[in-house]
């Protein structure tokens, strides 16, 4: 026994990198835990694509753009990890007399996750619906509405347990009357509300305060890292919510230093290695900056060349690590994989989002059919008492008046 | 006279001798799914003893039993997948091992067969459970290891497992 454990401590690391490409998308989040070594395989570049072949796994990005007032969204990724199948969103659901009558339509991605839903937001006419879904197996579920009086500023979507299936969703919204009950301080807020799967309801947080000059950025991505929501405010500051929807520290600023570069508005709040980052164009290229929860500030990371990628265009921002190597970049009308070691990229052939994009959202899914609704397994359990309840009551009318009744047969 | 030699070159057998020392003959064309071994036979060292000092006897055993059941015409398919079910049923302990001797002899489907076992094996284990059973230790600070679960609270949330089997 004893030997046999001695040698597989010194198992070759392609060994487990052959065994690590063959397990699931949340074990592969466990296994980042279990020592350097594997956490530095699983962040290999090479990684990912056999990952995805091996294990029928897709891990990539949804492009989002506008075109006449209708979203467009493309799943994009590097080669062998888009999966082979389509991804859907919940369109199909529109009943066949608004298809009859050609009503205006639009779906729209809210929000995202790296274990495989999507909170989206359908519209037909004027009438709006919140989903979550998962798009590689063609499954949804209708979310009750929000406080839909508010309007939506900005959504983000956490996976706290895969089975059974538990997520939360936070949206900050705000009103659309300047006459609040905050007006006389001076100050502007937003409403907060986070949707727990296991109520199945939404609930009221904490108002958020602002001074009123200082708003929540909507066209930057909420970045989910490190048990935190991290949300870019106007005013170059950052929130932090935790996921009952409560700010967890005082807001802070982005980094300073970055703060001078001539081209600096070209920033992007982006996860890195789990942790929350900040890109900018700077006088060198780009850099990243790394924020640490431990100390409460930012580090520099690394600078990246672009020099290569300045010929295709001019102003990209970098908005998301597809893993330690591989950056996703993009422009107005371009989305391209960067490979920061060798400096080469590819562009990414766009079908669909031809016109401006607007958002990217991070996404990894398997293809294995998720129970979204976990309100079934609640009915159940609420069934069980039902039953007794009926069951004692049957005995009860029964029985009891059986008495008097046999009493007077005799 | 020449096809009385072809037919002894046919029917060659070699000796392959295990860490222990333990010897085992094995017909040539069974030994040669191994790429380690063909590789050795091409260069002519197959006239003596082979000797392969990374596997043990009871793990050369099993993976001579894979590669008879793997190159035998009368096996069907059906036959080799009870099989492969059969083998991968083994302990955990074992099956790394195995993992590892086809590694080093270069035997693609015992690899890929064995390394799917482990793979589904530690599915939803805890990460506590993953070291044990690769008798690793963890190198993080328990504040980097924080952090790490911090990233991905579904991965240590639920019905985890924390058996070593």
């Amino acid at each position: 026994m004893a030997s046999t454990s001695s040698s597989s401590s010194t198992l070759p690391s392609d060994i487990i990198f052959e065994i690590l490409t063959r397990t699931s998308l949340k074990t592969l989040d466990t296994c980042k835990s279990v020592n350097k070594q594997w956490h530095n395989l699983i962040s290999e570049s090479s990684f990912m694509p056999q990952f995805c072949e091996k294990s029928h796994n897709i891990s990539g990005y949804f492009v989002q753009s506008l075109s006449r007032s209708k979203h467009v969204t493309e799943f994009v990724s590097l080669n062998g990890c888009s999966g082979k199948t389509p991804l859907y969103l919940p369109m199909e659901t529109i009943k066949p007399k608004d298809k009859i009558f050609n009503y205006d339509c639009d779906i729209k991605i809210e929000a995202s996750s790296k274990q495989g839903i999507l909170c989206c937001l359908r519209r037909i006419k004027h009438k709006y619906r919140y989903y979550v879904c998962k798009p590689s197996t063609k499954q949804w579920v209708k979310l009750p509405n929000p406080k839909m009086r508010y309007s939506t500023v900005k959504l983000a979507l956490i996976v706290l347990k895969s089975n059974p299936l538990n997520f939360k969703i936070i949206r900050l919204s705000s009103t659309r009357t300047v006459y609040h009950h905050y007006i006389n301080l001076g100050l502007d807020y937003y409403r907060s509300e986070v949707f727990d799967s296991e109520a199945w309801e939404w609930r009221k947080r904490k108002d958020i305060l602002f001074p009123q000059e200082i708003y929540v950025d909507m066209f930057t991505p909420t970045v989910n890292a490190s048990g935190l929501v991290y949300f870019k405010l106007g005013d170059d500051l950052v929130m932090a919510l935790n996921y009952n929807g409560e700010e967890a520290f005082p807001r802070f600023s982005l980094p300073k230093p970055a703060m001078e570069y001539k081209n600096y508005g070209y920033n992007q709040l982006v996860e890195y290695n789990g942790k929350l980052g900040f890109t900018c164009l700077s006088p060198k290229g780009m850099e990243l900056w790394i924020f640490e929860n431990g100390n409460q500030s930012w580090e520099l990371k690394k600078e990246v060349e672009i020099e290569t990628l300045k010929k295709v265009t001019k102003y990209p921002r970098l908005v998301g690590f597809y893993n330690a190597d591989i950056a996703l970049m993009i422009d107005y009308y371009e989305v391209i994989f960067y490979k920061l070691q060798d400096k080469s990229f590819n562009k990414v052939k766009l079908n669909k989002c031809r016109n401006n994009i607007q958002e990217i959202f991070p996404f990894r899914s398997d293809l294995e059919p998720l129970d979204l609704r976990m309100q079934d397994a609640k009915k159940t359990n609420f069934l069980v008492p039902f039953v007794c309840y009926c069951f004692l009551t049957s005995l009860f009318l029964l029985k009891l008046p059986s008495f008097p009744i046999v009493n007077m047969i005799v | 006279m020449a096809e009385a030699s072809s037919s002894i070159t046919e029917k060659f057998f070699l000796t392959l001798k295990s860490s222990d020392g333990d010897e085992f003959v094995l017909e040539e064309s069974i030994a040669i799914q191994s790429i380690t071994i063909k590789n050795m036979v091409e260069d002519g060292c197959s006239s003596s003893v082979i000797p392969l000092s990374k596997v043990d006897t009871e793990t050369l055993i099993k993976v001579i039993e894979y590669m008879k059941m793997h190159s035998s015409t009368s096996s069907n398919e059906e036959e080799i997948e009870n099989f492969d079910k059969k083998f991968v049923s083994n302990s955990i302990n074992t099956i790394l091992n195995i993992l590892e001797a086809a590694n080093f002899l270069d035997i693609n489907n015992l690899l890929e067969l064995c390394a799917e076992a482990v793979a589904n094996r530690i599915k939803n284990k805890t990460p506590e459970a993953v070291r044990k059973i690769f008798n690793i230790t963890s190198d993080f600070t328990p504040e980097e290891e924080a952090e790490i679960r911090n990233e991905t609270p579904w991965a240590f949330e639920g019905n985890l497992d924390h058996s070593l089997d």
